[in-house]
């Protein structure tokens, strides 16, 4: 019985000495516009046909960012023009993660202090290694997406 | 004794002007101070330069000129004299005041009978010590160079850096490409979206995904009637 007890002590102290499992994520911030001709940063060619389906006929990289995320955690990224993703994963099976993707847009309270608003909260069960395009959020110049991913 | 201490009495210690006490300090100091030695090294070398400087010497028949020139001009005739028998010192730039002829302190003195002169040749001749060539010492004043032994190791060094900072952004660029291809983009069966919260009432919500595993996309679009 005490040697059964020193074992789950034990077992328990391993667990929590171990480092939080973490799940990489990636973000890519697509500037979109429409414009007279039509241009496709190089990095988002293979999937330029997908991104032709919104509005927009130019699409540049604006942010790149990948990040090594605990289960449970939330990375914020700032992306232009006062707008911000929050991604938090909470489970992760072999093939896939369950996350929570935000976007968020900063604006100026009544006190003067910036404050997030939230725009739109997807909870999903993404496969491990694809992209979920999302966004369309108006700029000054032309729209703003993302893409996610996790690994 | 600190070098703020003993520097005042460094010159008194080369001309060995100081008390018995005051120089066994200095002595003291100079014994552990490097730069106090050096400074007493510079004013021996300036006090051997000047020692061993010596006035040209000057020979019978420049005298006799001189003497003659003197009488002329005491007599109201010739042009005043000028002595130009400054030496040089051979690596210390004469000054423009040194370059300017030497003229008598005095303005001409009234003029005199002849006779009151003295003739050149009754000036004894020179000595023996003023006919010889004056000694030269030729301080060279080399700009000091840093360890130029490792100046190499700098250049090195900075572009051992250099090509750090370059491997390290073109690495970070590298990987940090989108590793995106055709089917990267998540089908209807690469997600499932448990809920939207659809939060911004200036937009409206596109859901993409068609049949037959389509490229699933959340697209949201102005909402034109919010203005």
């Amino acid at each position: 019985m005490t040697a059964l007890a020193v074992a789950t002590l034990a077992h328990g102290a391993a667990r929590a000495a171990m480092p939080e499992e973490a799940i990489s994520v990636t973000f890519l911030g697509i500037r979109a516009t429409k414009e007279t001709s039509e241009h496709v940063d190089p990095a988002l060619r293979p999937i330029a046909n997908e991104l032709r389906r919104s509005k927009y006929n130019c699409f540049r990289l604006a942010i790149n960012d990948t990040r090594s995320v605990a289960l449970g955690r939330t990375w914020e990224l700032p992306l232009v023009e006062d707008y911000a993703v929050r991604i938090q994963p909470n489970k992760e099976t072999d093939e896939s993660v369950q996350l929570v993707l935000s976007w968020i847009h900063y604006e100026k309270g009544k006190d003067g202090k910036r404050k997030p608003r939230a725009l739109l909260k997807v909870p999903m069960t993404l496969r491990k290694g694809k992209y979920l395009l999302s966004g369309g959020w108006k700029l000054k110049e032309g729209g703003l997406m993302g893409a996610v991913a996790v690994k | 004794m600190t070098c703020d201490d003993a520097k005042p009495m460094l010159a008194g210690y080369a001309d060995g002007e100081l008390s018995a006490l005051e120089n066994d300090a200095i002595a003291a100091h100079l014994a552990q101070c490097g730069r106090c030695r050096q400074i007493i090294r510079d004013q021996q070398r300036i006090q051997h330069v000047l020692d061993s400087h010596q006035p040209p010497a000057v020979d019978d028949a420049r005298w006799n000129e001189i003497g003659k020139r003197l009488r002329a001009e005491l007599e109201g005739q010739g042009e005043p004299i000028q002595l130009k028998t400054r030496s040089r010192i051979e690596g210390l730039d004469p000054t423009p005041e040194a370059q300017a002829p030497l003229a008598p302190d005095e303005p001409s003195a009234p003029a005199r009978p002849a006779r009151e002169v003295p003739a050149p040749t009754a000036r004894p001749r020179a000595m023996p010590a003023a006919r010889q060539a004056p000694a030269m010492t030729v301080i060279r004043v080399r700009p000091r160079r840093g360890r130029a032994p490792f100046r190499w190791v700098a250049h090195l060094v900075g572009a051992v850096a250099a090509a750090l900072i370059i491997g390290l952004g073109l690495a970070t660029l590298w990987t940090r490409t989108p590793p995106l291809d055709a089917g990267a983009l998540a089908r209807q069966d690469d997600v499932a979206i448990m809920g939207l919260e659809m939060l911004d009432p200036d937009h409206n919500l596109v859901l993409l995904g068609g049949d037959a595993g389509d490229v699933a996309a959340i697209w949201v679009e102005p909402d034109k009637s919010s203005g």
